[in-house]
């Protein structure tokens, strides 16, 4: 399997990548020029840190924000829920009265 | 992309790439008539409603929009509509403003003297509209005339990995080509609106999306829901989706990188080329319905589990990225792209092969859901998600 891709990124912006397999501790994994170490587990489908990504720093995957580093994130660390918030709280629809105040 | 296709060419200069008859109930109390013409014609298209009258304005507004918007599709080719008589969405005036573009008629069972009649007059009709399709031949089209509509349903983490971005390639070629790519199911958008508001067309259509979407968020609001509220789902998280925008990034996907040019309410066509958002729902055959009524010839489904839906008029192209959703359900696949997971293919190699079958599809091929007749039929409504 070494010389198939077991992750993708789509943008050159992107700090996470996408697991094409289950990966494991200790996996080398490479994705636009970075040369990663798998820390812990990633499932399938899952995101993996191609640098370390600072506590309130942007998730970017797409090229586009996709939620905040709520912790430090090092490279090779599994990116999902326990470590990263999301930046929709619908403040940008919620109106005078209405909900989210 | 080849610079041509054959198509029927319709007297309003408009192209299909199928030659539907359709006959279609205007209001619930017509179905039976419409259903008994499709036993007894499967040939025939016969499309039901679940709706049609005791509609509020903006509901009886929708339902008469995607129904005249069906009729208009350029892959219909005859279209009669079967009403009762006494309902608000009425089969006649609908008949009037599809009149002189292709064979059209109303039956109303009131008037007729009722099922047996309405049915008789039904296949007159059927009878008088093959004779004039028989005349109809597929002709060179310039590729500018095609409207693809893009959606995504049975999802799962290869979506947005490998099929939404292999077809969002696709929409940008037709988008270059000088055609049309629809991209719907305004709910999904959520998380991403800033994206597409900077890739809309001005700062009038960056207002008309805020505007869409602030109405569905308000709506959620009057019943105490938030958008975001259990969304992503728990599989979704399972999966690897981590938030609500990286979902919606990952559906969004579907409509490439080209600039967005407007958007527009169910029923209503796209007054001009390029890439266009429809403001219609997310259940499945309720978005397909509105895509049709937007004038789609044809349908890209990108599918991750493997879905059967299909749509009365446009074929739709089921395309697979998921080794899993190709084993469980390859009878309902018609592009298998998982190689771009499995093999390390390009997401350009898969959307060639999206082309290919394309090409195939337009030239008369079936698609699955097609030769299994999946014809599946829901009114969208105004105030759903």
């Amino acid at each position: 399997m070494s010389t198939l891709r077991k992750v993708l990124a789509f943008d050159a912006l992107d700090n996470v990548a996408s697991a094409l397999e289950p990966l494991n501790a200790g996996d080398s994994v490479e994705a636009l020029g970075f040369k990663i170490v798998v820390r812990a587990a990633v499932p399938l489908g899952h995101k993996v840190a191609l640098r370390r990504i600072a506590q309130d720093e942007a998730v970017i995957k797409y090229g586009e924000a996709i939620g905040r580093a709520c912790l430090l994130v090092e490279e090779g660390e599994h990116v999902h829920v326990h470590n990263v918030k999301s930046l929709f709280d619908g403040a940008g629809y919620a109106s005078a009265g209405e909900i989210g105040a | 992309m080849n610079a041509s296709f054959f198509g029927f060419r319709r007297s309003d200069g408009e192209v299909g790439i199928r030659n539907h008859i359709v006959v279609m109930s205007t209001v619930t109390c017509a179905n039976r008539v419409v259903q008994r013409i499709g036993y007894d014609h499967p040939d025939v298209i016969c499309i039901e409603q679940s709706a049609g009258c005791m509609s509020l304005d903006d509901d009886r507004a929708m339902v008469r929009d995607v129904l005249l918007g069906i009729a208009r599709n350029p892959n219909v080719g005859a279209v009669c509509f079967v009403g009762l008589g006494c309902e608000q969405t009425q089969a006649k005036s609908l008949r009037d403003i599809i009149e002189g573009s292709k064979p059209t008629d109303a039956i109303s069972i009131q008037d007729c003297g009722g099922h047996d009649e309405a049915l008789t007059r039904c296949r007159a009709f059927i009878t008088r509209a093959r004779a004039e399709l028989a005349h109809v031949r597929r002709e060179p089209c310039p590729l500018s005339a095609l409207s693809i509509a893009t959606k995504c349903g049975g999802s799962d983490w290869t979506s947005a990995i490998a099929s939404n971005p292999a077809v969002g390639v696709v929409s940008d070629r037709m988008v270059e080509a000088g055609g049309i790519s629809l991209l719907g199911e305004s709910s999904g958008w959520f998380g991403a609106e800033q994206v597409l508001m900077r890739r809309a067309r001005g700062d009038t259509v960056r207002e008309q999306i805020r505007a869409i979407l602030q109405r569905r968020y308000d709506e959620a609001a009057h019943r105490g829901k938030r958008i975001d509220e259990g969304n992503p789902s728990p599989g979704n998280i399972a999966g690897g989706l981590t938030t609500l925008t990286e979902k919606a990034l990952g559906s969004i996907r579907k409509s490439g990188h080209s600039r967005i040019e407007g958007i527009l309410a169910a029923g209503v066509r796209p007054p001009g080329k390029g890439l266009w958002l429809l403001d219609n729902p997310s259940l499945d055959p309720a978005s397909l319905a509105g895509m049709a009524a937007a004038g789609a010839q044809l349908i890209l489904f990108t599918t991750g589990r493997g879905t059967p839906v299909g749509s009365p008029i446009c074929p739709v192209i089921k395309i697979c990225g998921s080794q899993e959703g190709v084993q469980r359900l390859p009878g309902h696949i018609d592009v298998d792209i998982t190689d771009i997971v499995a093999a390390g293919a390009t997401i350009e190699s898969g959307a060639d092969r999206i082309v290919q079958a394309m090409r195939a599809v337009v030239a008369g091929e079936l698609t699955h859901a097609e030769r299994l007749g999946y014809r599946d039929f829901v009114m969208p409504q105004v105030a759903v998600l």
